[in-house]
């Protein structure tokens, strides 16, 4: 009997930091979409760049930075690598003001921290 | 290499704590769930060592859900037969009284061969010489020769009543209703284990009496 009151904590526990830990990736990750959508979105936004700009790009980078170590602890570098590569790359254009290849890498950006959501939220596409 | 290093200490301690609460059943006779555990835990555990690139939590989560559930469903199917008999199967006599059962032995996907082995790896020479063999739920096969000790049949266990063996050992409900009637129990949950040999001779241990022998202890 105390074994099977152990095993059923046991399950308790871990089902608790499972939800937990989704619901901050999760969390995260929205965060980090909702200042996308504060970025130059085409070349046309270049030509008469904000200074507003510049820092959601710094914010943005400074936050991933932030979340990458907990966000691969559970799901893996192999899972977080696509983001930590268009970040990087996003970051680069934004400095050359390079508006096409920076629209790309946001778009890359966006679609893998997506995949992220899917893989680490309680999601039916990332059981299956 | 560093990580590769501690993460295989950690993995080797972490499963031996889980083996460790898991019981001691998981070393020796091994049960279809246990089996599928123990092979699951290997399988897991395995992969951070191997990938630094893996969390380490990719392990530890999957050890720490499997052990428990494997506790959950052990514990359930001391208390509910049924559900053992889902889970673990039962036991299959192949001979009875010196008789290969040939059809429970084509169900069982059990050869001759195999069975043949069986009975010289126990030192018995033919057939003949056997009175019961038995496929336990683990896979091994018990084998009583004819002259020695009667086999006995647990007809009830933890009130829970076989019929199928009941009827195998010639016996039916009237009977084992007499001879309940006959120390005053009404119910079959009030029978512990209720064991008939194969010359007749009757055991039986009542819930109460363990009950009593728990108080005493």
């Amino acid at each position: 009997m105390k074994s099977f009151v152990f095993a059923l904590l046991m399950l308790f526990s871990v089902t608790v930091f499972i939800t937990f830990n989704a619901h901050q990736t999760v969390s995260y990750i929205d965060e980090m979409l909702t200042l996308t959508e504060f970025l130059p979105k085409s070349e046309k936004d270049f030509e008469n760049p904000s200074a507003q700009f510049a820092l959601t790009v710094n914010e943005l980078t400074a936050l991933w930075e932030k979340y990458f170590p907990m966000i691969s602890f559970t799901a893996g570098y192999e899972n977080t690598n696509r983001c930590d590569e268009a970040i990087c790359a996003l970051a680069i254009h934004f400095e050359n003001e390079n508006g096409e290849d920076f629209s790309v890498a946001l778009s890359e950006f966006r679609d893998a921290l997506g995949r992220l959501k899917i893989l680490e939220g309680f999601h039916w596409q990332g059981i299956f | 290499m560093a990580v590769i290093f501690i993460r295989t200490i950690l993995i080797y301690i972490l499963l031996l704590a889980v083996m460790r609460i898991s019981g001691k059943r998981q070393i020796g006779e091994i049960q279809i769930s246990e089996l599928v555990t123990t092979f699951l835990l290997s399988d897991i555990a395995s992969y951070p060592l191997t990938n630094p690139g893996i969390p380490i939590l990719n392990a530890v989560i999957p050890i720490f859900t499997i052990i428990p559930l494997e506790i959950i469903f052990s514990f359930l199917t001391t208390k509910c037969a049924r559900l053992k008999k889902l889970l673990d199967g039962k036991p299959s006599i192949v001979i009875l009284h010196g008789k290969i059962q040939k059809k429970e032995m084509e169900r069982l996907r059990l050869s001759m061969d195999d069975l043949l082995c069986e009975l010289r790896l126990k030192s018995i020479a033919s057939v003949d010489d056997v009175d019961y063999a038995i496929l336990e739920q683990n896979g091994q096969i018990s084998v009583f020769e004819k002259n020695k000790a009667p086999l006995s049949h647990a007809v009830i266990i933890d009130g829970t009543l076989n019929t199928q063996l009941l009827k195998q050992i010639g016996k039916n409900k009237h009977w084992l209703q007499k001879i309940l009637k006959s120390v005053n129990i009404q119910e079959y949950r009030d029978v512990f284990l209720l064991s008939v040999t194969d010359d007749g001779n009757i055991t039986l241990i009542k819930q109460k009496q363990l009950e009593e022998k728990k108080n005493l202890s």
